[in-house]
């Protein structure tokens, strides 16, 4: 009875979250704009990226990433959640903890893969 | 037969857990700090980043040549320690001596005794009113307290079954990875000391509480361990536990405990 | 597997709403009680995460504002920010499972 209750109120946020538009924000950020902001990828907290000004010594430098990465999904997964690799890892699981959203993911993503 | 060995393995960690030992923790923590930073003396450690960046210690000495910006708060503490009567509780009588006996434990009441505890009480018994944990009175009359012991050494003694307790609750705090950003203190400031944030250092936590309470250029005043505490518990996105409660009082205990042997400072002054 | 699809399509709900939800408007075609389920979900992790000092810093505030937007019949959006609220309390829980046995690597 209780998973049926459950159930149906998965369905019916479901459609309320579907139904409803996504609306845009007021101005898209850039890739770039996503992966420097300090409250969201703050990715120079702790890694030197070209283009970027006083990047910290944390992390690697972001450099040959399409070497480093020939699949771009394992350098999203990264991002997304560093601790499957390695559970110690200081970097911050930004996509299972959800401090960016996936749309965010895929920028800082496609930002880095650039580099 | 796997549930079995989990079960073995687990009362084997249990066991060994409840007999770590503190100068066999500090000597591994002091080994790390001399292997990723082979160039600063453990003497130096109470100096913080400015042990590790040179650009950073001349700016520092430069403030301690002038007119420290905490000096007149320290001065004021004075006047507050006699003033409020903190000279007739037996804790703090002895300034010197009460800075170098806290943190302890305490067998009576099974609980982590910190300065700040103790200066709280007896201002509570002297005067009938509160007091803040974290700046203002309470850091003033900490700091003046704490600067009676400069050139002294930190001596946190972990020996009863209690005490041990509280010393591995610490521990934990310390080393758990905690809040949205997944960071433990020892990520920052044991694994990754002397790295940058930004332009920032990471202070190596070997030497910490050698300068509490301290001047903030960020806060612009003087404040005690456990504001810096929720500073950074915030600053991981974690939710930050008030001042002096038993989970901080024991992550002071275990704190303080990896700077035993390093000199109290009256140079409280950071970034 | 159906456990896998649901989350999944959860999660992306979420996601997509994630960013409109200051801008919400007046939603009435939600389920009062959806929002009743998520809110208990939310506030009874959050107690947990509290009671072993785990909790994170705006799961809080967040339960609170999906509480404000429930109130003032922006059903979608409160329950979005519930769920949200929820998701934090779990991976809470999962640190606190992983602080147990966390020793010092040095």
């Amino acid at each position: 009875m209780k998973k049926t209750i459950s159930s149906i109120s998965v369905v019916v946020t479901l459609a309320t979250l579907f139904i409803m538009p996504t609306q845009a924000g007021a101005k898209e950020m850039t890739n770039e704009e996503v992966t420097f902001d300090r409250k969201l990828g703050n990715c120079l907290g702790c890694h030197m990226i070209p283009g970027g000004n006083l990047p910290g010594t944390v992390g690697p430098p972001l450099l040959a990433m399409k070497a480093r990465f020939p699949n771009k999904a394992d350098l999203r997964e990264q991002i997304w959640d560093a601790t499957i690799k390695n559970p110690h890892s200081m970097m911050p699981p930004f996509g299972k903890h959800q401090s960016l959203t996936e749309k965010q993911i895929d920028q800082i993503t496609n930002y880095i893969y650039s580099k | 037969m796997k549930k079995l060995i989990t079960t073995v393995a687990s009362l084997g960690l249990l066991v060994g857990v409840a007999s770590a030992d503190v100068a066999s923790d500090q000597k591994d923590f002091i080994n790390h700090y001399k292997s990723i930073l082979p160039n600063v003396e453990f003497a130096d450690y109470t100096n913080g980043v400015y042990a590790v960046d040179q650009g950073s210690r001349d700016q520092f000495e430069e403030i301690l040549d002038g007119i420290p910006p905490y000096e007149g708060a320290v001065e004021k503490g004075a006047k507050e320690y006699l003033k409020f009567g903190l000279n007739k509780c037996t804790s703090l009588k002895d300034p010197a001596e009460a800075r170098v006996k806290h943190p302890y434990f305490d067998e009576a009441t099974q609980q982590v005794v910190t300065l700040e505890s103790a200066i709280k009480k007896c201002y509570q018994q002297q005067t009938g009113k509160k007091l803040g944990y974290k700046k203002g009175r309470i850091a003033r009359i900490s700091a003046w307290i704490s600067d009676q012991a400069a050139g002294q050494k930190i001596n946190v003694k972990v020996e009863s079954a209690g005490a041990k307790a509280a010393y591995e609750k610490g521990k934990t705090f310390f080393y758990a990875k905690r809040g949205q950003l997944n960071m433990s203190c020892a990520d920052c400031h044991v694994y990754n000391a002397g790295k940058k944030v930004r332009a920032d250092i990471l202070s190596p936590a070997l030497g910490h509480t050698t300068h509490v309470p301290m001047y903030r250029a960020k806060w612009a005043s003087i404040g005690t361990l456990h504001r810096r505490y929720g500073g950074c518990m915030k600053n991981m996105r974690s939710k930050p536990l008030k001042a002096q409660t038993e989970a901080l009082r024991n992550l002071e205990f275990f704190h303080q405990a990896m700077s035993n042997g390093l000199e109290i400072t009256a140079d409280r002054y950071r970034k | 597997m159906k456990k896998v699809l649901l989350t999944t399509l959860t999660l992306f709900a979420l996601t997509a709403q994630a960013n409109s939800l200051d801008s919400s408007h007046n939603w009435n075609d939600g389920s009062s009680n959806a929002f009743k389920f998520a809110i208990k979900a939310a506030e009874t992790g959050y107690k947990a995460n509290l009671a072993v000092d785990m909790a994170w810093r705006d799961t809080g505030k967040m339960i609170k504002k999906a509480k404000k937007l429930h109130k003032a019949g922006k059903n979608a959006a409160a329950i979005a920010l519930a769920n949200k609220a929820h998701r934090q309390t779990v991976n809470a829980t999962a640190q606190t499972a992983l602080a147990r046995t966390v020793r010092p690597r040095l």
